[in-house]
C-alpha cells in the first residue's frame, strides 16, 4: 500500500497539537457523558421500575372501604375496567420482638394476586399457614433477622408470634418510612394470612385495571357505586409516587445539564477548530499547490475534528454507561427498596447526542477550513498581513492614554484588536462561572426550601405524633409545660373539582382557631398573592380572611360574602358561601389541580358518605407537602367530630417535656425539627449526589476550557514572545504581561457569569421540581462568591502553567521560518 | 506557438480606491525546454508572473497558454490538476511540512504523481542523501530550499517554477542547485523558469525576461548560454 503522507501529515499534526485535540476530545466526552449517564440512568430506573411493578402487579387502586359497605368487591368488579381485586386487611401493628418497631401488616385471605412480593431468600407463604409471615429484606436485615427466626406482635393486647417464611420486597413498598425517610430499624412491612385473623373483617381491597382501562372514569365509578370509599390512586399512593417523581426529576435534569454542557463545549470546540485551521494557512496552501484537490483538503482538515471528537463521544458513552447510572443508583437504593436493576435499550436521544456531538466538530471543522480553502494558493501562501492598525476607542481619551505605562498599552490594544480571540475567551471564562453558579444553585436551593419549610412553615420545636387514644388540645395545654402547644389534626381527603371528575387525595391538616407553629400566612410579602383564574380572564388577589385591602382589588370576606372584583370585564359579582365551610389550599397544589382561591371544592371526608362542598378561601405557599388546611371553627362546623389533635406542636418546651410525653401512652412518637430537617435533607440526597457531580464536571469543564484558551493564545502569538526574549525581556517580565492581559479576560468573564449562572439555576429548579414541592431558585452570596473564585483560581492556575511554557521556547527555532 | 504565452496579462489588487497592478499588460512567451530567468528589482511582479503561470493565482484579465492549453479558462478542478500534473513550483520560502521529515515531505508530494522520480535519488542529487529523516526545524535554509527543490523535481513536471532558489543559499551550494535546474533542463526537457534579483545569474539563461512596476521591459533571447560552472557572484 502506497504510503499516504497526508494521513502522515495528520497523524504528525495531531501529536503536534495534542493539547487542543484532548480538549476537543476531552469536552465531547463530557457532553456525552454526561447526558448520556443520566440518559440511561433514568430509562433504566424507569424500565426496572415499570417491569417490577408489571410482574408484581402492582394495584391500581387502594380503596378503603368502610365497614358498613355490603358486598363491596361485587360493586368494584362490576366497573368497567377492573381486571382483578383482592380484600385484605392492612394495619400498623407494633412489634414485641424486636422491641420497639412498627410493622404495616397486611392480611391476605386467598392467594396474593395483587401486590405480590418478591421473595429475596426463604420460600413462599402458603394458604394454610396461619402462623408464617413473609418479612420486609430491609427490615429483617436492620434487625438481623433470617428467614426461619420469628417475630413476636402486638395485636391490642394480644402478642402473637409469627415465623418469618421468607424475606421479600413488594412492589408497593418500593418506599417505606414512618415520616420523613425510610428507618429499616424501627419500620418496615410483612405479609400473614388472613386465616391468622379470623375475626376482623378485611379493610382493604386491592384494585387492578386492565391495560386499556381509562383510570379517572373507573375511579369515578368505584365512587359512584361506593360513595363512603376512599380511592388512593397511583399517583397519591405515596411509595408510587415518590419513585415515580425521582424518574421524572431526572428526565428533567437529562434534558437540561447536558444541554448546558454542549454549548459550552461548541464553543470550545468552534474556537480551537477555527484557530488549527487558521495556523495551518500556509499548509493548506502549499498542498493546494502541490495540487491537491480542495475535497481532499477539506477532508484531511475536517478529520482533525472528527477523531478527536469521535474518541471523546465514545469514551464519554462508555463512562455514562458505566460510571453515572451505577453511582445514582446506588444513592437511591438508601432510601428506596428497588428491584434488581433492568438495562434499558440504549435510547435514540444518547444516541443522536452522540451523533451530533460528531457531526457538529466535523461542521465546524468544514466552516473553519471552507473559506480558506477557496481562496487561491497564491493568497495563503503570503504571509498574513498584519490586522490593519486601528486606533481603539481609549487611544481618543488622551488624559487616560497618556497615563498609562507601555505594557498597559499594549495590553489594552491586543485585548481590542483581536476582538474574536478577546471574545471567545471572556465567553469560556464566563460559561464556566455559570455553570459552577448552577451547579452549586441546586444546592443551595435545595438546602433554602428544607429551611424555609423548618423555619418559618413550621415554627415549633417538637413534634409529638398521637394515636387515637388521644385527649383534646386543651388538656394537653394543661398537662405540657412549655412556651406554646397546639395540636393539629391530619387525615387523608379527597377533594374534586365542582367540574371535573379527576378526584385526588390529599392530607388535610385542622388547625386550631389560633394557630401559630404552622404557619398560613401568605408569604409575608405583599399582603396579597395575584393568580390568574383558570379561564385566564381574570385577575384575582387573596388576602388572609382577616384582612381587608384598600385598593380596588379585593376578596373581601364579608357578611359570609365573597366578592370578587374582575376588572377585565367590568363584571362584579358576589357568591353566596353562607352553607360553605372555608379551606386553604397550598399553591403547588392549586397549580398542579388548576384551581384558584374562590373555586369551591367538594370534599370528602374518611368514611364519609356524602362529599361536603368547602370554599378556597386563600392559597398559601408550602414549600414541601402540598394539602388543604381547615380552621377548627370550619371543622367544627362541619360537625363530623370533635377537633381531636393526631399530633401536638410543641415551642420552647421545658426540660421535663420529652420524658412527660415518652410517658404517655398515645404518644407515638416525638421529633424535634431539627431531626425532621436533617431526615428530610437526607431524603432529597439523590437531587444533592447530582448536584455535587455537577459541581464536579462543572470544574473540569472549567479547566479545559480555560487551559484551551490559553494554549491557543499562546501557539498565535509564540512569534512574539520570542520576539520579546529575544530583544531581552526578562521571563518575569513576560509572564507579567500574560497574567496581566488575562486577568483583565478573567474578571470580566467572571462577573459577565454571573447573571446568566442566576437565570440557569432558575430553569434548573424549575425544571426538576417534583409534584408535592416548591423549588425556589436561590443561589447564595456564598455560592456566587465560591464560583468567582474557583473559576479566577483556574484561571490563573492555566497563565502560571503556560508561562511557564514561555520559557521553553526557543528562539532560534521560533523565529525561524517565515509563516 | 510557443510552449507558453502570455497575452495581456493583469493582475489587479484592489482595496477600496486604490488598484495595485501587480501584472500590467504583460506579454511574453517561452519556448520548451528552455532555461528562462526572469529579472527585475523587488515588487517588479516577478513572483506574481511566477503564480500565475503555476495556476496558484487567477488574472484579471488576459489570456495565459501553456502547452497548447489556456490555463486563464480553467475552472477550479482543472487547475488542481494542472498544478498537480504539470508544475512543480520551488517557493521562496520553501514551504515545508514542519511535521513531515524531508524525506517525507518530497513523498508527499509523489503520492499523487502520475510519473513521479524516486524521491530518495532526489534528495541524493541535492546533496541531502544523509539528511533525509530531519525534520525542518533540524535543517538550515540552504537545506530547506534544496529539500524544496527536491520536491518540485521528483513530481518530474513540465514545467519547472522557482522563485529566488539561490535566496539564502551561500555562492558553492546556489552554484550547485543552478546546475541541478539547467540540468533537468537540459536532460529531462523540463522548461525551467527561475526568478532572480541577481542580475549575475542571468547568462545561463537560455532566455532573460526583465520586468519593472509589473510590466515587461524587455524580453532577450539568449543563443549561447553560458554553463553554470563558469559564472560566479
Amino acid at each position: 500500500m502506497v504510503k499516504n503522507r497526508l494521513f502522515t501529515k495528520f497523524l504528525r499534526d495531531m501529536r503536534h497539537s495534542k493539547g487542543q485535540l484532548l480538549s476537543v476530545m476531552l469536552l465531547s466526552m463530557l457532553g456525552v457523558w454526561v447526558f448520556s449517564g443520566l440518559d440511561i440512568y433514568w430509562r433504566n430506573l424507569d424500565v426496572s421500575i415499570e417491569s417490577y411493578f408489571d410482574e408484581q402487579k402492582l394495584a391500581d387502586f387502594w380503596v378503603i372501604t368502610p365497614l358498613a359497605d355490603k358486598d363491596p368487591e361485587e360493586k368494584i368488579r362490576s366497573v368497567d375496567g377492573v381486571e382483578d381485586l383482592m380484600s385484605r386487611l392492612s394495619y400498623e401493628v407494633s412489634t414485641a420482638v424486636p422491641e420497639d418497631a412498627k410493622l404495616v401488616l397486611h392480611a391476605v385471605g386467598d392467594d396474593i394476586d395483587i401486590n405480590i412480593p418478591r421473595i429475596t431468600s426463604g420460600g413462599p407463604l402458603w394458604d394454610s399457614d396461619s402462623d408464617g409471615c413473609l418479612l420486609d429484606v430491609r427490615f429483617a436485615e436492620a434487625n438481623g433477622l433470617a428467614h426461619g427466626d420469628s417475630i413476636v406482635l402486638k395485636i391490642g393486647e394480644e402478642k402473637r408470634e409469627f415465623v418469618i417464611r421468607g424475606l421479600v420486597m413488594s412492589p408497593e413498598h418500593v418506599y417505606i418510612a414512618p415520616d420523613v425517610i425510610p428507618e429499616p430499624k424501627i419500620y418496615g412491612f410483612a405479609y400473614v394470612n388472613k386465616a391468622a385473623f379470623p375475626n376482623i373483617p378485611s379493610n382493604e381491597i386491592c384494585v387492578l385495571l386492565s391495560d386499556d382501562a381509562d383510570t379517572e372514569e373507573a375511579k369515578a365509578a368505584i365512587e359512584d357505586k361506593l360513595p363512603g370509599a376512599f380511592i388512593q390512586d397511583r399517583r397519591s399512593h405515596k411509595s408510587t409516587q415518590l419513585i415515580s417523581t425521582e424518574v421524572s426529576q431526572f428526565r428533567s435534569l437529562s434534558k437540561v445539564f447536558p444541554v448546558m454542557f454542549f454549548a459550552v463545549s461548541a464553543l470550545i470546540v468552534m474556537t480551537a477548530m477555527t484557530r488549527i485551521v487558521s495556523n495551518q494557512r500556509t499548509q493548506l496552501g502549499l498542498l493546494k499547490a502541490l495540487g491537491y484537490g480542495k475535497g481532499t483538503i477539506v477532508l484531511h482538515y475536517m478529520s482533525f475534528g472528527f477523531f478527536p471528537s469521535l474518541g471523546g463521544a465514545a469514551g464519554g458513552l462508555a463512562l455514562g454507561r458505566n460510571t453515572l447510572p451505577a453511582f445514582l443508583w446506588n444513592i437511591l437504593d438508601d432510601i428506596y427498596i428497588l428491584p434488581d436493576v433492568k438495562t434499558a435499550p440504549l435510547s435514540a436521544a444518547t444516541l443522536t447526542v452522540c451523533m451530533s456531538s460528531v457531526l457538529l466538530t466535523c461542521i465546524i471543522c468544514w466552516c473553519a477550513c471552507r473559506r480558506s480553502a477557496a481562496e487561491t494558493s497564491a493568497s495563503l501562501l503570503r504571509p498574513k498581513a498584519p490586522a490593519s492598525g486601528s486606533r481603539i476607542l481609549l487611544e481618543r481619551i488622551s488624559p487616560i492614554w497618556e497615563r498609562l505605562s507601555f505594557s498597559a498599552k499594549m495590553i489594552q490594544r491586543n485585548l481590542l484588536r483581536n476582538k474574536i480571540r478577546t471574545i471567545m475567551a471572556l465567553s469560556g471564562v464566563l460559561s464556566c462561572t455559570a455553570l459552577i453558579i448552577t451547579a452549586l444553585g441546586l444546592l443551595d436551593s435545595v438546602d433554602h426550601m428544607v429551611d424555609t419549610y423548618y423555619g418559618e412553615t413550621l415554627k415549633f420545636d417538637l413534634r409529638a405524633d398521637l394515636d387515637e387514644g388521644a385527649g383534646s388540645a386543651g388538656e394537653y395545654r394543661r398537662l405540657i409545660d412549655a412556651g406554646k402547644v397546639e395540636g393539629i389534626m391530619e387525615m387523608a381527603a379527597s377533594i374534586r373539582k365542582t367540574d371535573g371528575n379527576g378526584s385526588r387525595a390529599v392530607l388535610l391538616t385542622v388547625v386550631e382557631n389560633d394557630h401559630e407553629l404552622l404557619s398560613l400566612d401568605t408569604a409575608g410579602t405583599s399582603p396579597g398573592t395575584e393568580e390568574t383564574g383558570k379561564n385566564g380572564r381574570n385577575t384575582r388577589q387573596s388576602y388572609p380572611a382577616d384582612s381587608y385591602a384598600d385598593d380596588k382589588y379585593r376578596i373581601g370576606i364579608q357578611d359570609n360574602r365573597v366578592q370578587h372584583d374582575m376588572p377585565d370585564t367590568g363584571a362584579e359579582y358576589e357568591t353566596e358561601i353562607r352553607h360553605r365551610e372555608s379551606v386553604i389550599a397550598s399553591e403547588k397544589l392549586a397549580q398542579v389541580m388548576g384551581i384558584s382561591a374562590g373555586d369551591i371544592l367538594k370534599l370528602k371526608l374518611p368514611g364519609a358518605a356524602e362529599e361536603v362542598e368547602v370554599f378556597v378561601e386563600r392559597l398559601v405557599p408550602v414549600p414541601i407537602g402540598q394539602g388543604i388546611y381547615m380552621y377548627e371553627r370550619s371543622w367544627n362546623s362541619l360537625k363530623k367530630g370533635e377537633f381531636t389533635p393526631t399530633a401536638l406542636l410543641i415551642r420552647n418546651p421545658c426540660k421535663e417535656v420529652y420524658d412527660l410525653l415518652e410517658g404517655l401512652d398515645e404518644v407515638t412518637c416525638i421529633k424535634s425539627l431539627q431531626t425532621l430537617r436533617d431526615k428530610t435533607k437526607e431524603g432529597l440526597e439523590s437531587l444533592t449526589g447530582v448536584s455535587v457531580l455537577m459541581v464536579a464536571f462543572a470544574l473540569v469543564l472549567a479547566f479545559v476550557v480555560l487551559y484551551n484558551m490559553g494554549i491557543l493564545n499562546f501557539m498565535e502569538r509564540v512569534r512574539e514572545f520570542a520576539t520579546l526574549k529575544v530583544l531581552g525581556f526578562r521571563h518575569r517580565e513576560i509572564r507579567s504581561l500574560i497574567v496581566k492581559e488575562n486577568i483583565i479576560i478573567a474578571v470580566t468573564g467572571i462577573l459577565a457569569g454571573i447573571y446568566p449562572g442566576v437565570r440557569l439555576t432558575d430553569i434548573v429548579m424549575k425544571s426538576s421540581e417534583p409534584e408535592d414541592m416548591v423549588f425556589s431558585a436561590v443561589a447564595e452570596p456564598t455560592s456566587i462568591l465560591a464560583a468567582c473564585c474557583i473559576t479566577f483560581v483556574f484561571s490563573l492556575l492555566v497563565q502560571y502553567m503556560l508561562a511557564g511554557k514561555v520559557r521553553s521556547i526557543v528562539m532560534t527555532e521560533a523565529l525561524k521560518s517565515v509563516e | 506557438m510557443s510552449y507558453i504565452t502570455f497575452e495581456n496579462v493583469t493582475k489587479e489588487y484592489r482595496s477600496g480606491e486604490n488598484a495595485v497592478l501587480a501584472a500590467d499588460n504583460a506579454n511574453f512567451a517561452i519556448e520548451k525546454g528552455e532555461l528562462c530567468v526572469i529579472l527585475g528589482p523587488s515588487g517588479a511582479g516577478k513572483t506574481t508572473v511566477l503564480n500565475l503561470l503555476g495556476g496558484m493565482d487567477r488574472a484579471t484579465s488576459g489570456r495565459i497558454q501553456v502547452g497548447g492549453r489556456e490555463i486563464t479558462s480553467f475552472n477550479e478542478e482543472e487547475l488542481t490538476a494542472y498544478r498537480r500534473e504539470a508544475v512543480g513550483f520551488v517557493f521562496q520560502f520553501y514551504n515545508l511540512m514542519p511535521n513531515l521529515t524531508a524525506l517525507e515531505n518530497v513523498e508527499l508530494a509523489k503520492q499523487i504523481c502520475k510519473n513521479p522520480l524516486d524521491p530518495v535519488e532526489v534528495l541524493e542529487q541535492v546533496g541531502l542523501g544523509d539528511r533525509m529523516d530531519n525534520f525542518p526545524s533540524q535543517l538550515s535554509g540552504g537545506e530547506q530550499q534544496r529539500v524544496s527543490i527536491a520536491r518540485a523535481l521528483c513530481k518530474n513536471p513540465a514545467l519547472l517554477l522557482c522563485d529566488e532558489p539561490t535566496g539564502a543559499l551561500d555562492s558553492r551550494t546556489g552554484m550547485q542547485v543552478l546546475k541541478l535546474l539547467s540540468d533537468v533542463s537540459a536532460k529531462y526537457g523540463t522548461t525551467v523558469v527561475i526568478i532572480t534579483h541577481n542580475t549575475l545569474i542571468a547568462p545561463i539563461a537560455g532566455r532573460v525576461i526583465r520586468m519593472k512596476n509589473g510590466r515587461i521591459e524587455s524580453v532577450e533571447k539568449n543563443n549561447a548560454p553560458v554553463p553554470v560552472e563558469e559564472i560566479a557572484w
